[in-house]
């Protein structure tokens, strides 16, 4: 029976446990990785080269990277935009979030609500609320609150279907188990139905996360003075590609490294999921 | 063992009111034939009584009753005199899959049974503790679920079991998942728990051998709708023998012939 526990550890820590880095599966991932980027990078610099594609239009590997580099020689210019876009991004994910959450809790609390609702929710949550933008800076102004809540209206329903689905997943086991124990209704919900729903509601504020930026960008393209939007539009428009692949990739790194964090920050809660589906990684 | 000082608790047993009386209990069902054509069936206080049958057949269904987790539709069905009630404090009900929660490691998963019941936190740590050490877990109270094996999953899910010093045992196929080897010391961990336990045990189970080896009594249930058609008393003596004694016994045999032959005639039905 030991040997068993043992072996089944030992299989979900082959990435960790094999011995140096040479020829690990770790150094395999990131082999793959590098070759994926180098791949496409070579593509896109081949496709200007080769006159597939204009320049002027696609911008160039190596341009782009120097423009990287040469859009912090203006630091307050562009931390005036991060400052912009971050901020729409958080304070609209903090809202979105947690109102997101609470209505799930009080739909999953009121079944009968819950049911009367459900049809609305799918109906608004397939609304393209990128084209609701116009009218969020008509209501809100130009400012970040537009921008927010254009990210609230994306995240709030992202939270309100993961965790109702996280809230309300069936297990007949734990119900059994919880009646037999005599647990009553809030216990039921503090020990057996809000853990099971974690892993879930955890996922969904990581993609939640990523539309925060995702609406923060969008609703900058569509009205504003200051923020990665903006300034992308405006690179766009003066056929300043290589600039502006340099701020796309700023952002790609931003929202990453957000995410990242909160994944840091989230997995002691999510651990037991992890090792349930066989992923050490 | 003294004949005379064993008696009156033998009389104050015969006493005691039975710990659990099925009286043509029934449960019909819409469009369908019924589960359970009327159960008859009354366990001692202190009885070991083991449930077997055709798979389908409605065995896990008659021990919901009991426990309370579900309603039957006709007959009379009473635990320890009363209504049967789910989350009483003296049963304990393990389900035929562990049920163990993924999020909390042995030691937690054994302690919700009493952190449910109210118990401070140190004496439910301590006492969870106790009843890890005694299913041989004692080292593995910080483990996951998923980093146990099967064995060691039902060691910690009897552990939960026991670990409410319960007065009636409610047990549902509590190895089915497991390979024949482990099985069989699963039982003899079980038997051994069970010699430290004065409750009364009423236990579902596919297995004749493990019916045979753990009860008092063995009950055979017919295929649906089910009606229970024999009752075998276990004269082994299961509770001072060994696992393996006991399946030497030519007795044991010849049980296990009868058992089966009434459960292939259920079948014919």
């Amino acid at each position: 029976m030991r040997t068993l526990a043992q072996t089944r550890l030992s299989a979900s820590e082959i990435g960790a446990s094999a011995p140096g880095f040479w020829g690990s599966y770790t150094m395999r991932v990131w082999v793959i990785r590098i070759a994926v980027i180098a791949v496409f990078v070579a593509a896109w610099k081949l496709t200007g080269a080769l006159g597939i594609l204009n320049p002027v239009f696609i911008g160039s590997p190596e341009g782009t990277v120097l423009a990287f580099f040469l859009q912090f020689a203006k630091p307050a210019m562009l931390g005036l935009d991060l400052f912009y876009t971050v901020a729409e991004t958080l304070i609209g994910f903090a809202i979105g979030s947690a109102s997101g959450m609470i209505c799930a809790v009080i739909l999953f609390r009121a079944p009968a609500a819950r049911q009367a609702v459900a049809p609305l929710i799918v109906a608004a949550n397939s609304l393209p609320r990128v084209a609701l933008a116009p009218l969020f800076v008509l209501w809100f102004g130009l400012g970040i609150a537009g921008k927010a809540a254009l990210v609230v209206s994306l995240v709030f329903f992202v939270m309100l279907t993961t965790t109702l689905a996280g809230l309300t997943q069936p297990n007949k086991d734990y119900e059994y188990l919880a009646r037999s124990l005599g647990a009553s209704r809030r216990q039921h919900i503090l020990f057996f139905i809000v853990p099971a729903a974690v892993p879930t509601i955890v996922a969904g504020l990581e993609l939640s996360l990523t539309y925060s930026f995702l609406g923060a960008v969008a609703g900058e393209i569509v009205g504003g003075s200051y923020g990665i939007g903006v300034r992308l539009t405006a690179f766009a428009n003066a056929f300043e590609i290589d600039k502006f692949m340099a701020l796309l990739l700023l952002l790609v790194i931003m929202s990453t490294a957000t995410v990242q964090l909160m994944r840091h920050f989230t997995a002691k809660l999510t651990r037991w999921h992890a090792t349930e589906q066989g992923d050490a990684h | 063992m003294n004949l005379a000082l064993a008696q009156p608790a033998a009389a104050a047993r015969a006493m005691a009111p039975p710990a659990v009386v099925a009286e043509e209990v029934r449960l019909s069902v819409a469009n369908a034939p019924d589960i359970l054509a009327g159960v008859n069936l009354s366990i001692r206080d202190g009885e070991f009584v083991a449930i077997v049958g055709p798979s389908g057949c409605g065995k896990t269904t008659f021990l919901n009753m009991v426990a309370g987790l579900q309603p039957f539709t006709a007959g009379r069905l009473t635990v320890v005199g009363e209504k049967p009630q789910a989350g009483r404090r003296e049963t304990a009900y393990a389900l035929a899959r562990d049920a163990l929660l993924p999020w909390r490691d042995a030691l937690g998963n054994v302690e919700l049974a009493l952190q449910i019941r109210g118990v401070p936190p140190e004496e439910r740590r301590r006492r969870a503790t106790e009843a890890l050490a005694k299913v041989g877990l004692a080292d593995a109270r910080t483990r996951h679920p998923a980093q146990l094996s099967q064995g060691m999953r039902q060691r910690v899910a009897l552990a939960r079991t026991f670990v409410t010093e319960p007065r009636l045992l409610i047990l549902d196929e509590p190895f089915a998942a497991l390979d024949a080897q482990t099985r069989i010391r699963m039982q003899e961990l079980l038997l051994a728990l069970l010699r430290q336990f004065s409750g009364t045990m009423i236990m579902v189970t596919h297995d004749i051998a493990e019916a045979i080896t753990l009860a008092d009594r063995v009950v055979v249930f017919s295929n649906r709708p089910a009606v229970v058609t024999a009752n075998y008393e276990v004269k082994l003596g299961n509770r001072k023998r060994k696992t393996s004694e006991l399946r030497a016994d030519p007795e044991f045999s010849r049980l296990f012939e009868q058992v089966w032959q009434d459960i292939e005639r259920g079948f014919g039905q």
